[in-house]
């Protein structure tokens, strides 16, 4: 990352004359498949003797590369013919580049002439990875094949195959920026490096958009005109359905991160208690019935228990306590009545010979002995 | 005294035909304190209690049980316990109706006669780590088993039974058989619903060889389909595009994926993230071209929120980040699909603990290689410890990038983060941030140089101890490491401790790979010599002449020149580097051992 920046820093915006540069390349290798550059060259003011120097600190310079590559190559064990992830390339570069940015600095010196501009080139030169050429590389890249035969002949793992898209690393796009002229430079702009790097990457990208929305529909289906035509659905599983409903709802549910979400995922559960407390949350029988079914009992009296008499008298008792007992139901409040029903008959012989109940044929008439107030 | 104790208090005193003026004042006084007060709950009776709280009821061979006991044991998803109710009534003999037994056999298809994780385990769930799902892709269907029973007792299975069993068989990969029973569907005539055709379609790879073919299945089972007049769904959609997604990196995939879906929006279905998520897996295959989908995918959902409609929803995420870091390494996208997460409530799509780690992995790494430091720690204090918390190779990366970038102050922090993760055990760890420490030495004014030379010193205590103490650890000091504590020890001048690591150093020259640096051997010579300590020194270039170091010769002139030797000294300095190195201190060559 440091070292692109430095790159950036230290070459020029400027088209770099490339010229100076093919001449010592076409004199120093011999398998390269470009025409010769002698043909095409019309600035050969070199002087011979710097020429030999600055020669000779080339071939030291690439070397180094080759024996960086190989000790690359090999520390990884395997053949190095392999793809690799793209994230190990950069840092390969990385490592290379600081080597490199020294090296080029040197022969830049030596050289003579721009020494910033014959820096640039030679860094880009020996930093651009080997690739098919792509159908948009503008015409000016061309006369780069040479070196870049060269050097891929070197890179032994830089091979992505032509059937890839661009796989940039950072130098591929520093030397777009330099010599792709797609866009102003970032003095005229006025970005910052980074935002021409990003918008180089944005640019890139969107090359191949993809309509996501664009595909040919297949046919099968008819889009319905109204919701009735989905007829005849077969019976869909209740149960199914609920239990995925149940999975989705769990998938989302995340461990509660204070003690409210806590408390809300409790009383979801059940665990808690609503709030604002109801004291008859729960009850959903007793919700139904009305209040006066509790309170006026005295009509379940009627069909059995003597309008007068200590045994009305206790009923009547009996139904004010139940009445004010809010804690059971009315069914219990029945049977609690029922009971004494079923008791009194039971000693209705009893209470008969007492003269507590009236005698049954003697029903209109008063008793003596009757001590109802 | 709350509120309500005093109005009870009140009341009561009024049934005694008392009153309580004071208590009465109390409660209506607007000095009184606002406390929260929470009523209690009268219970009316030992039942009234909240139903979660009932005692577990256990079924054993006793129990008294009926088809309302199963059907309240299938609502409350109890697989175990209904089947052993299930077992129960069939041997006592009671008939169980046919919707009872749709039920029971819907709950036994979708869990495999297997118990699941109960509903308020969320903890568990949370941090059930996500390689079971992967796991599963494997065919585990228990055959024969009481789901298949409850099938065959089946009066006449109708339509939902088979599907239930089909589906069934579908989401455990028991393909064959569920192909098989979906030819008895056609045959019978027997119409089958929207959801078996969709666990029909998603396990299409499995049922044919070649992705013409795969394709062409689709393509009937989705006339079926069409011809029952069922409409699909988003079930469907996302069916056909897992099928697509596994079917292998040819060029017309892609075209399938795109037809698909088009079809699908065109009948009205809209796509959920897990449409997405497929998309992805399709177009951006890891051995494959490079693909920049995810710009578009963004492009259609930016700022949308969403809502979990399908189980595979919560890998979108992930796999977005995954594919921002690794496939097209482009921080933009990365910080979009972040804002996505964080917009509305889409952050519980974010699956498990397991997910949402891996999601901070890839972020934090992109983060770390792409922007600039000081952004950087802006996010790694923001996210480290509460939300995520770095694996050691992550840890490495921050540690090279911050050394890059020369910003020392951040080491302090980084150390002590190392230390609470359980870090310090790894050797490329430690020897980073040593390294890092060396490298970027620090203004004398700042307390760093301090920091240093104490997280050097509790570097080796740490890693000492452990490598006496376990055997089996296989923890092995460097040279460089070693000299690089040394080194930092020195600029804070601790010179016992520097001189601990040395004497280490020389005694386990034969274990120990590698040599420190030579600016550490010369560092410790010169506090040896302001010192006036003679025999460290001299062990010091021993040890610098057995390693090698050419420069030993100049450390002994050094020596030589800068104090007084005594005969015996003398003798040992001679013996180590030679009579000539030591008579011509001022010659330039160096004697090479």
């Amino acid at each position: 990352m440091l070292s692109v920046r430095f790159l950036l820093r230290i070459t020029s915006l400027q088209q770099p004359p490339l010229c100076q540069f093919h001449k010592l390349t076409g004199t120093l290798f011999c398998n390269s498949k470009h025409e010769d550059p002698s043909s095409k060259d019309s600035e050969g003011t070199l002087k011979p003797k710097k020429n030999e120097e600055a020669v000779k600190k080339l071939n030291l310079l690439l070397e180094s590369m080759a024996k960086e590559e190989h000790i690359a190559s090999s520390s990884s064990g395997i053949g190095a013919q392999l793809a690799r992830p793209p994230v190990k390339l950069k840092k390969k570069q990385v490592n290379i580049e600081k080597s490199l940015t020294e090296a080029t600095k040197e022969v830049a010196e030596a050289l003579g002439g721009d020494v910033k501009q014959t820096e640039s080139e030679l860094l880009n030169k020996l930093l651009a990875p080997s690739q098919a050429l792509k159908e948009n590389d503008t015409e000016a890249q061309k006369p780069f094949v040479s070196l870049r035969d060269l050097i891929s002949g070197m890179k032994i793992d830089r091979n992505k195959g032509t059937g890839y898209l661009s796989e940039e690393g950072r130098a591929q796009r520093v030397h777009r920026i330099l010599e792709g002229r797609k866009i102003a430079t970032a003095k005229e702009r006025e970005l910052s490096i980074r935002e021409v790097v990003r918008e180089q990457q944005r640019t890139k990208i969107y090359d191949d958009k993809i309509d996501i929305f664009g595909g040919e529909p297949l046919g099968i289906f008819k889009v319905p005109e109204s919701q009735a035509d989905t007829s005849d659905v077969p019976p869909e599983l209740t149960t199914w359905h609920r239990l995925e409903a149940r999975e989705l709802r769990l998938a989302v549910t995340h461990p509660p991160s204070n003690i409210f979400e806590e408390m809300i995922q409790w009383t979801e559960q059940g665990k808690l208690w609503h709030f604002p407390v109801n004291n008859e949350q729960g009850q959903v029988e007793e919700s139904k019935v009305y209040f006066t079914e509790h309170v006026f009992l005295e009509h379940h009296l009627e069909p059995w228990c003597p309008k007068k008499g200590p045994v009305r008298h206790f009923m009547e008792l009996v139904c004010v306590g139940l009445s004010k007992n809010p804690y059971i139901t009315v069914q219990m409040k029945l049977e609690h009545i029922n009971w004494f029903h079923n008791y009194f008959e039971e000693k209705k012989q009893i209470l008969q010979d007492t003269g507590a109940i009236p005698a049954l044929s003697d029903k209109k008439e008063t008793i003596p002995g009757d001590i109802t107030p | 005294m709350n509120a309500l104790n005093t109005l009870h208090v009140g009341l009561r005193s009024q049934n005694r035909r008392q009153l309580n003026i004071l208590g009465v004042i109390k409660q209506y006084s607007s000095t009184r304190g606002q406390d929260i007060i929470i009523p209690k709950r009268i219970h009316r009776s030992p039942t009234d209690i909240l139903k979660a709280f009932y005692p577990q009821l256990v079924y054993d061979d006793n129990s008294e049980v009926d088809e309302e006991a199963l059907k309240k044991v299938i609502d409350d998803v109890l697989v175990s316990d209904a089947i052993r109710v299930f077992q129960l009534l069939q041997k006592k003999g009671q008939s169980i109706s046919e919707s009872t037994k749709q039920a029971l056999l819907e709950l036994l298809c979708f869990y495999n006669c297997e118990d699941t994780l109960p509903e308020d385990m969320i903890e568990e769930r949370w941090f059930r780590h996500g390689g079971w799902y992967k796991a599963k892709q494997r065919k585990t269907w228990k055959d024969n088993a009481l789901a298949e029973k409850v099938f065959n007792s089946l009066d006449s299975p109708g339509s939902a039974a088979y599907c239930a069993l089909l589906q069934g068989m579908t989401r455990f990969y028991q393909v064959d058989r569920a192909w098989k029973l979906y030819k008895e569907t056609q045959e019978r005539g027997i119409d089958l619903t929207r959801d078996a055709f969709n666990s029909l379609i998603r396990v299409v790879c499995y049922l044919r060889e070649g992705n013409e073919n795969r394709w062409q299945l689709i393509q009937e089972l989705l006339t079926a389909m069409a011809k029952q007049n069922i409409a699909p769904n988003i079930g469907t959609l996302n069916a056909v595009l897992e099928a697509i997604s596994s079917m292998g990196p040819q060029k017309h995939v892609k075209t399938y994926a795109l037809r698909a879906l088009a079809e699908l929006r065109h009948v009205g279905v809209q796509p959920s993230l897990a449409t997405y998520y497929f998309l992805l897996i399709t177009f951006c295959k890891e051995r494959g071209p490079v693909s920049s989908i995810l710009v578009d995918i963004m492009d259609a959902i930016e700022g949308q929120t969403f809502s979990i409609k399908d189980p595979k929803d919560t890998f979108f995420f992930v796999t977005a980040m995954d594919i921002c870091r690794n496939h097209l390494q482009n921080i933009d996208l990365a910080h979009r699909v972040n804002k996505l997460l964080h917009t509305g409530n889409n952050y519980d799509l974010i699956g498990d603990s397991f997910k949402e780690s891996i999601y901070y992995r890839h972020y934090f790494v992109l983060l770390c290689n792409m922007e600039p430091l000081e952004v950087f720690m802006e996010y790694y204090n923001k996210l480290v410890p509460h939300i995520y918390i770095p694996e050691p190779a992550v840890m490495e990366e921050v540690i090279r990038a911050v050394d890059m970038n020369g910003a020392a102050e951040y080491f302090p922090k980084l150390w002590s983060d190392m230390v609470i993760f359980d870090h310090t055990e790894r050797v490329n760890n430690v020897a980073a941030i040593l390294s890092g420490m060396v490298r970027n030495k620090p203004q004398p004014s700042s307390d760093l140089t301090e920091k240093f030379a104490v997280i050097a010193w509790n570097a080796w205590e740490k890693l000492e101890v452990s490598v006496d103490g376990e055997k089996y650890r296989q923890f092995r000091w460097t040279g460089e490491m070693l000299g690089d504590i040394m080194l930092l020890c020195l600029r804070y001048e601790r010179f016992d401790q520097a001189r601990r690591v040395l004497t280490k150093l020389e005694k386990n020259q034969n274990s120990i790979v590698g040599v420190p640096n030579i600016e550490a051997l010369q560092l410790f010579t010169d506090m040896c010599i302001s010192r006036n300590k003679i025999t460290e020194a001299l062990e010091c270039i021993q040890y610098s002449a057995d390693a090698g170091f050419p420069e030993t010769g100049k450390l002994a002139q050094q020596l030589s020149g800068a104090v007084e030797l005594n005969t015996e000294q003398l003798m040992r300095l001679t013996d180590i580097v030679g009579q000539e190195v030591i008579q011509s201190p001022n010659s330039a060559s160096v004697a090479e051992q």
